[in-house]
């Protein structure tokens, strides 16, 4: 060890910190040989112990009991009232906690009337056209669960027109001809019209087709279209009307 | 109030309006600012005021306190340096006229004349003496090296818990009281030539 080195811990070695063995025999073997070493140490300790003596004079040394007394008044008349305010804070507090129980246990039935409801109205939607042909263009049925992005609706019983029914039952059997025909996993777009027909009556009659189509076919409805894909082939079920004409499509998924 | 509750716990029991809470926290640890206080300051009536100024400041913004950053004892004894620094900035136009009329405090004031344990009467006057040279040339340090002498050496924490107090890094703890010891052993140094120069002296006669 060289006397700038010691010199870096020669106030550690006075104050007695801990350090390691080695460091500290190597401090010691310097300081006997170097003089200015050495008396750097003796002044170190010299003035550890004179640090030391005086933090042991100073030990009891306490303020006094008036600076007690003030700061215990000060915090009496800083907050005198909060016992009161504590216990009023707690009774707040299960209030508040009561108030909370209450807006979630009715939170949730709120939530449950809500989330139950939809389906009910969509399948009233769906239901209706069927009952009564006068009904709106199929346009307003398959809009109605497909804006919502959700699960389409439950798939109808498929009824086939039985010959020689009254035209009540023609007409019924004409709505189902309508009526999507569609799976539970499949998605249908709107009805987009074909040409320049005008919107379907379905008082008027028609048929309802399932083709394929090149994906392609997609973007000229303004749809768009991934051109990966493009070669292959997508479902759509063409409105057809009652004099042969397709008035309408929509695509499959 | 226990006195085994932790700091942190009594803390939160004053906040709540627990005064016994604030006594029992008070005895804990006012002696501790009160004696970093006089060490920086030199004056009984000074480290009373700040002392009081600590607590109070407990009191308002000790909801402030993160014990994950340091105890609350670092805590109080940073606070506590703070109003002694600025006591300190303020004051420091003023000249004291007399040091023993600054006010009873109602303590025990240190002074050179109050006596401690020795071997004998001589040795307590010297060791007196000697006590009251290192109080003065401690009190004669500039603030930067003061605060780390009296927060290492007479408050005896550790390097770590200093830096947290001082609010800088462990390294400059440690240079500041290699800095601040150094000069301490210069301020006290011409007292030990002037003694010896006084012994040889008296040594010249008796030869004479």
């Amino acid at each position: 060890m060289n006397c700038e080195e010691f010199q870096t811990i020669v106030g550690d070695l006075a104050r007695e910190q801990i350090m390691e063995v080695r460091v500290r025999t190597k401090a010691l073997v310097h300081s006997a040989s170097c003089v200015d070493c050495a008396q750097s140490l003796a002044d170190e300790r010299s003035l550890s112990l004179g640090l030391r003596s005086l933090a042991d004079r100073m030990k009891l040394l306490e303020a006094g009991p008036r600076v007690e007394a003030h700061l215990l008044t000060a915090y009496r008349n800083r907050i005198g009232f909060k016992p009161a305010l504590v216990h009023s804070q707690r009774s707040l507090y299960w209030v508040g906690a009561a108030a909370a129980v209450v807006l979630v246990v009715f939170g949730v039935v709120a939530m449950r009337g809500r989330v139950a409801s939809p389906p009910r109205q969509a399948a009233r939607e769906i239901v209706k056209p069927l009952e009564s042909p006068k009904s709106p263009a199929p346009k307003s049925q398959t809009a109605s669960f497909s804006a919502r992005g959700d699960t389409p609706p439950r798939p109808l019983p498929n009824r086939k027109p039985r010959r020689g029914t009254t035209s009540k039952a023609s007409s019924q059997s004409t709505a189902a001809a309508v009526t999507p025909d569609l799976n539970n996993n499949e998605i249908a777009t709107d009805f987009f019209p074909v040409g320049d027909a005008s919107a379907l009556n379905l008082q008027d009659g028609g048929q309802l087709v399932r083709v394929e189509l090149p994906r392609s076919a997609l973007a000229r409805f303004g749809l768009p279209v991934n051109m990966e894909r493009a070669n292959q082939r997508v479902k759509a079920d063409v409105l057809f009307s009652a004099d042969g004409l397709a008035r309408a499509i929509r695509f499959v998924q | 109030m226990p006195d085994s509750q932790t700091d942190d716990k009594l803390l939160r029991l004053m906040l709540a309006g627990d005064e016994e809470a604030l006594a029992t926290l008070y005895r804990r640890r006012q002696g501790n600012v009160y004696r970093f206080a006089l060490q920086m300051s030199g004056s009984p009536a000074q480290a009373e005021d700040v002392t009081q100024e600590v607590f109070m400041v407990l009191m308002r913004d000790g909801r402030n306190f993160d014990p994950t950053r340091g105890s609350l004892n670092s805590f109080l004894l940073g606070v506590a340096r703070n109003h002694v620094l600025r006591r300190l900035e303020r004051d420091r136009f003023y000249v004291p006229i007399d040091e023993d009329s600054e006010g009873d405090s109602g303590t025990k004031r240190f002074s050179a004349t109050s006596p401690i344990a020795g071997d004998g009467p001589l040795d307590d006057v010297s060791r007196t003496e000697m006590i009251e040279s290192v109080r003065k040339a401690v009190l004669s340090l500039p603030a930067r090296y003061r605060e780390v002498v009296v927060l290492c050496d007479l408050q005896e924490i550790s390097y770590a818990e200093a830096a947290g107090v001082l609010g800088c890094a462990v390294g400059t703890v440690r240079s500041r009281l290699h800095r601040g010891r150094a000069l301490l052993i210069e301020k006290l140094r011409p007292a030990r030539e002037e003694d010896s120069t006084l012994t040889d002296v008296k040594s010249a006669r008796c030869f004479a």
